[in-house]
């Protein structure tokens, strides 16, 4: 096992995967150090007590907390507290291909807008919003690639915000859809609106050695067990490693990036699996650990000529944490209630209804008429994990006994549940961020990262906006018992911005390139890039935007 | 109804509740104790107590298993009994057993599983008034829905007779293939 190699990758989720391709295909050894276990598809198995009740895929809060900062309103100051302590949790997979294993991979390209919020839509105030250094054209032939490359399966509708494509269609068609899509399609119609097939990063027919979608539910939360799912792992890890020049090392925490006396980084420092410290040289240092990690690991590495953390002369890194800010509608559809045809249709065991509807892109300031940013509606079934269903319905602890089982018979075997999820803008500000916690400390002995989220009002009234349209869509689908939740909450599995990207070296950490401003041998490549995230989930945008570094990396390499 | 508080407060939904985890271990199963062991974390007392506790948390009728049906007590002992199991539900379990036989006595009986069941349910309701009772109520009823809707490779939902009542189909594929 050599320690040197020309690309060192430390995180093999959506920032770490396309790296470590591009880099082994164009001849260059690789290194990925991952914390995580390495586990395939023979391991993944729908087990809710096992996957989703105690984090089989995420570290133990107790051994490796961090630490959230909320605002109390009564204190009047910022509360902070342990994860464990909490409901809150941002470890999102913890093993080789990170997250994306566990996704649901509704995948939606950001609009052109997008790139350019400030310029587009104005600043708002108490909001470090800033554009893109570079624009949805720069970006669009990699989001083409992620389509091929890591598999994305759908079709094109026009709709008022359709994307400008490079190719006319999507590789792979869509995946088989539940008989409730048509249903979805005619009654949004009716209302005038533009509802879409959701693009999805699931095959639909097998592909380089991958199998095509089962279709048997368990899929968000869960591994996949065919390879279908368009994971860092099935797609794109296994070609780099069958390259002969890339090695992926698992259960390697790394702890800190060496620089020297020039500030270049030199050497990653990773405890392994038998608590032995060990170290990998690199010509090229690529940090892809998810946006709150990865701030942490800068920060925990100084070195001579970077006092405040590796990357930090601006002193920003860690600052202009984003999420997708949430809101989500909920509906029911009791077989009862419905006509014949209709229950059958409803009880179809398909799992996907893939439909989106994205006519609410933008809205109107409802005081001046103005154009203002809005998002993205998906909707869906509730995924099938019947513990956590069964426990919601005991109204934490409250209900139990025969009403309890009443409860559990209607939810179970009275209908279906749809949610409609809706992304939108979570706008950032300097106080929304990673700092090193002063006290907590992990079972490695290092400094825990303390999350600060720090909401901006506006996140609510655009969260409510959404979650208005998405009830007016459900009453017209037929739902009954519809609830909504407007709370602008960010999402703790779509993270970014903590290094966000830009030209001046004062307001951003990153360049164009997503390199350090001052580290020249330092890219980052996970969300901590994005300096807004659009009204989409990020992850078409994270693997896209690695595609793109991928190749700025091999240019600068020269030929190998 | 508020099934989805834990979303409202954080937004998307893949955390769970549960601060229990297992991370440097790869390993599925919680080793369940079967009924005519030795318990291994609960008292023979506590065991009968909970037992009796949990008949009434999730009661058994004709077609409709319960707790009884489902092993959720040798199931709540094995979970209780993991490595990684936050000693505070250890403790919150057993402080409540110990609430509850307390309750019975004064009601006249010497344990809490010597009460008929309209009494149990009687001084269960009593005891959910007291505060922090709720977090037992919600421990003990996330064990207990654990033992029967998960997959019976943990020992609970024996043939699957929690998933058939629920009609709920399971995932493909299963658990207990190639050592996990
Ligand atoms: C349940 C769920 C559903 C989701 N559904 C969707 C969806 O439908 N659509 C969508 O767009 N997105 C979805 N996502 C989000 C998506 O998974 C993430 O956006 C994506 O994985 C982020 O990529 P990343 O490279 O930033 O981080 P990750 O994929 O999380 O990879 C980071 C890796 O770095 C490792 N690491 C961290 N610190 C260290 C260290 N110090 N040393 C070594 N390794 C380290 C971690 O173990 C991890 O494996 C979902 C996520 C979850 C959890
Ligand atoms: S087979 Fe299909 S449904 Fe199952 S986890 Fe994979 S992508 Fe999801």
């Amino acid at each position: 096992m050599t320690d040197e190699c020309h690309i060192c990758v430390i995180g093999s989720g959506a920032g770490g995967g396309p790296v470590a391709l591009r880099l082994a295909e164009a001849g260059r050894s690789v290194i990925v150090l991952e914390k995580g276990p390495h586990l395939g598809e023979k391991d993944f198995a729908k087990d809710e007590i096992a996957d989703q009740r105690r984090h089989l895929f995420t570290p133990s809060l107790r051994d490796e907390p961090q630490v959230v900062e909320t605002w109390d309103d009564d204190a009047g100051g910022w509360d902070a507290t342990p994860t464990a302590e909490t409901g809150w949790d941002f470890w999102n997979g913890s093993l080789v291909g990170g997250a994306t294993n566990l996704m649901s991979g509704f995948f939606h390209r950001m609009k052109p807008d997008d790139f350019r919020l400030r310029s587009a839509f104005g600043p708002i105030e108490g909001a470090t919003i800033a554009d893109w250094p570079i624009t949805y054209d720069d970006l669009e032939p990699y989001y083409d690639i992620v389509e091929r490359e890591v598999g994305v399966s759908g079709q094109v509708v026009n709709h008022p915000f359709a994307d400008r494509r490079s190719h006319e269609d999507f590789p792979f068609p869509p995946t088989l859809e539940h008989p409730f899509s048509a249903h979805f399609d005619a009654a949004c119609r009716a209302m005038g609106l533009h509802p879409f097939p959701v693009p999805r990063a699931v095959l639909s027919e097998p592909a380089a050695g991958r199998e095509a979608c089962a279709y048997a539910g368990y899929c968000g939360g869960y591994g996949c067990a065919t390879g279908a799912k368009g994971s860092s792992r099935a797609a794109l890890l296994g070609r780099a490693v069958a390259t002969g020049r890339c090695e992926v090392r698992p259960r390697a925490m790394v702890r800190c990036i060496e620089s020297d006396e020039k500030g270049r980084a030199v050497a990653a420092e990773y405890v392994d699996e038998h608590g032995a410290v060990r170290r990998v040289r690199a010509r090229v240092f690529v940090v892809a650990c998810q946006a709150i990690e990865t701030a942490r690991l800068l920060l925990l590495s100084t070195g001579p000529r970077h006092p405040h953390g590796l990357g930090n002369r601006s002193g920003i890194v860690g600052q202009n944490l984003i999420f997708s800010a949430a809101a989500a509608a909920y509906g029911d559809f009791p077989y009862a209630k419905a006509d014949p045809a209709f229950a059958e249709a409803l009880r179809s065991p398909l799992p996907f209804i893939n439909r989106a509807v994205q006519d609410f892109y933008e809205l109107r300031d409802p005081a001046t008429g103005a154009r203002r940013k809005g998002g993205t509606l998906d909707f869906m079934w509730i995924a099938p994990s019947p513990i956590a269903a069964a426990i919601s319905e005991t109204d934490e602890g409250a209900v139990w006994g025969w009403p309890l089982k009443e409860r559990l018979l209607r939810y179970f075997r009275g209908g279906r549940h749809m949610k409609c999820e809706a992304f939108l803008d979570w706008l950032p500000s300097p106080d929304s961020r990673v700092t090193l916690d002063p006290e907590v400390k992990d079972r490695f002995g290092l400094p825990v990262a303390r999350v600060r989220i720090a909401r901006h009002p506006r996140n609510r009234e655009v969260a409510r906006a959404l979650a208005d349209e998405a009830e007016k869509i459900l009453r017209r689908l037929g739902a009954e018992g519809i609830e909504t939740s407007a709370r602008g909450a960010p999402s703790t599995n779509l993270v970014g911005g903590t290094c966000r990207f830009g030209d001046d070296p004062r307001t951003s950490v990153l360049d164009r390139d997503c390199r350090a401003h001052d580290v020249e041998n330092l890219y980052v490549t996970d969300g901590s890039f994005m300096p807004t995230g659009g009204s989409v989930p990020f992850t078409w945008t994270i693997y896209a935007n690695a595609f793109r570094v991928a190749a700025r990396i091999a240019e600068t390499l020269g030929p190998s | 109804m508020k099934r989805r508080t834990f979303l409202a407060a954080t937004g998307a939904g893949a955390a769970g509740l549960l601060a229990l985890a297992a991370e440097r271990r790869w390993r599925r199963a919680v080793v369940v104790t079967p009924p005519d062991h030795a318990p291994r974390i609960l008292s023979r007392a506590e065991w009968g107590t909970l037992a009796a506790a949990q008949d009434r948390l999730l009661p058994s009728g004709p077609g409709s298993p319960g707790a009884r049906e489902v092993n959720a007590v040798g199931y709540l002992d094995g979970a209780l009994a993991e490595a990684d199991t936050d000693p505070a539900d250890r403790d919150r379990v057993k402080q409540g057993a110990a609430r509850l036989d307390a309750l019975a006595h004064d009601r006249g009986a010497t344990s809490f599983a010597d009460l008929a069941e309209a009494a149990r349910d009687e001084a269960l309701r009593a005891f959910q008034k007291e505060d922090d009772a709720g977090e037992w109520f919600e421990t003990m009823l996330g064990y207990t829905l654990e033992a029967l809707l998960g997959d019976p490779i943990h020992g609970g939902n024996p043939d699957e007779i929690g998933w058939r009542w629920a009609g709920h189909q399971p995932g493909w594929p299963r658990p207990g293939r190639s050592g996990t």
